[in-house]
């Protein structure tokens, strides 16, 4: 028996166990991102900024593994990387909302300015994201002129083992993207600590503005701090 | 604070905007001229073509797009960089603030897009098979642009490079609403299946109704930070 009718080469279909755990991830950290923002927005919390971040980085990157895996699946199934499928392009469009999301955040280089306004757009795009990927493809006009299902699932359509192992792949990828993002928050709470500590310069914490001296702690090679106090300073572009 | 407290704030910030217009025509003009380049543009290439109901709906969006991301996120800039942000800051609620300059920004969409779309229709000689249909896609584009937009030009008015940057981010939040905007233009344009078109459309005001709702609120959150 063909366990999953909706596919012309039911062997392609393992290529769901992979594509589909990955738009159901990402449309539930955008979710939570955008809670994390709210959360942020009234409590004034940093962390919850970086638990915002955390949950939209690794929310990008499940988007773009949905689009790559469909890119492919579309070549393999119907003969071209790009199908120019109504559900192909909204997916693109969540990916530019997010993508929107991050070059907001790098246009701020202040610290709570940067997230105050990250967190307001991802607020606002929550409603066009989940408009896009769970109201659109559903429009009678578009259902039908789309290659792409809609029912699988919910019609019972995939059976079998391929259900067995379709349940087993969203379980894992769940596990795995908790423990990533437990792992991206932990980064992000020390990169938040150095600089609040140390006043260090950290990957998260936007670059200093233009001609402004940072101290920077110069260690021997026993690992002692050379110049304790001193004036020693990173003078690198003083004009 | 009462409904007439609300109405007298909303009421001056909206003459501030306009008195402010008047007085250097800044919004119309981009608006204006950008989507009359774009009408130029589709005239040079589709010179020779009779352009189909959803091809005029879809080309139509696209000027009201780029026109409204050229204008909308003005009235946020302005203000920073003529330094009186810090003033409105002081003085004003955020409410009355957002709405007031929404209002407006609808209202400058609304003049851009008639004219424009008239202008359109007249040169691509277009027939229009359902006006009320076609009034309420362009009311319902106005008011979704002016909400979304005039809240990312708030997100984006103390940022670098802010005008492009507006562009940029509002683009993906109003691409969606264009969908619907698509949808009843086309048949307002004379293709089949008014209910779609109608539902379209209600959805398209629906969407205006909610990001002038919920922008004020988020616009609220941030706007001292």
């Amino acid at each position: 028996m063909n366990e999953v009718p909706t596919f012309q080469q039911p062997e392609l279909a393992r290529i769901l166990f992979w594509h589909l755990p990955c738009p159901i991830i990402a449309s539930v950290l955008l979710g939570l991102g955008a809670y994390q923002s709210w959360l942020y927005l009234r409590t004034e919390d940093l962390r919850r900024d970086l638990k915002a971040i955390a949950a939209l980085e690794l929310g990008m990157l499940f988007s773009i593994m949905t689009m790559a895996s469909g890119i492919v699946f579309s070549r393999a199934q119907w003969g071209s990387w790009w199908q120019n499928d109504p559900r192909q392009t909204s997916f693109l469009l969540v990916l530019m909302i997010y993508a929107g999301y991050f070059v907001l955040r790098g246009a701020y280089a202040e610290r709570v300015r940067k997230a105050s306004m990250s967190a307001g757009y991802a607020l606002a795009a929550i409603l066009p994201a989940m408009f896009l990927i769970y109201v659109f493809p559903r429009l009678p006009n578009i259902e039908g002129a789309s290659l792409h299902p809609t029912q699988s699932i919910m019609s019972g359509q995939i059976r079998g083992s391929y259900a067995q192992v379709l349940t087993a792949t969203i379980t894992l990828t769940s596990i795995l993207t908790v423990w990533v993002y437990r792992i991206r928050i932990r980064v992000g709470e020390l990169e938040l600590q150095a600089h609040e500590s140390l006043g260090l310069e950290t990957p998260g914490g936007g670059a200093a503005p233009h001609r402004v001296v940072r101290p920077v702690r110069v260690l021997d090679a026993g690992g002692n701090q050379a110049a304790k106090g001193s004036g020693s300073t990173d003078t690198a572009g003083q004009g | 604070m009462t409904p007439a407290q609300w109405r007298r704030q909303i009421g001056a910030m909206l003459r501030k905007e306009i008195r402010s217009e008047i007085r250097s025509p800044h919004g119309l003009l981009t608006g204006g001229l950008f989507g009359l380049l774009s009408v130029v543009a589709i005239m040079f290439a589709a010179f020779n073509m009779r352009l189909t109901p959803t091809l005029a709906a879809g080309l139509l969006w696209v000027i009201f797009l780029f026109s409204g991301v050229a204008a909308i996120p003005r009235s946020f800039i302005g203000e920073e960089e003529n330094g009186t942000a810090d003033l409105l800051r002081v003085t004003a609620n955020p409410f009355s603030v957002f709405w007031g300059k929404s209002i407006f920004n609808a209202a400058l969409t609304l003049i851009t897009a008639a004219v424009l779309t008239g202008l359109f229709l007249v040169v691509m000689n277009l027939q229009v098979a359902y006006p009320g249909l076609m009034v309420a896609s362009v009311l319902g584009g106005g008011l979704a642009l002016s909400g979304a937009v005039t809240l990312c030009g708030a997100l984006a008015a103390r940022a670098a490079s802010r005008q492009a940057l507006a562009g940029a981010i509002a683009l993906p939040l109003v691409i969606p609403v264009a969908v619907w905007g698509v949808t009843s233009l086309r048949v307002a344009l004379g293709e089949s299946g008014y209910e779609v078109g109608r539902g379209a459309a209600v959805g398209l005001i629906a969407y205006g109704v909610a990001s002038n709702a919920v922008g004020p609120y988020i616009y609220a959150a941030l706007w001292k930070r």
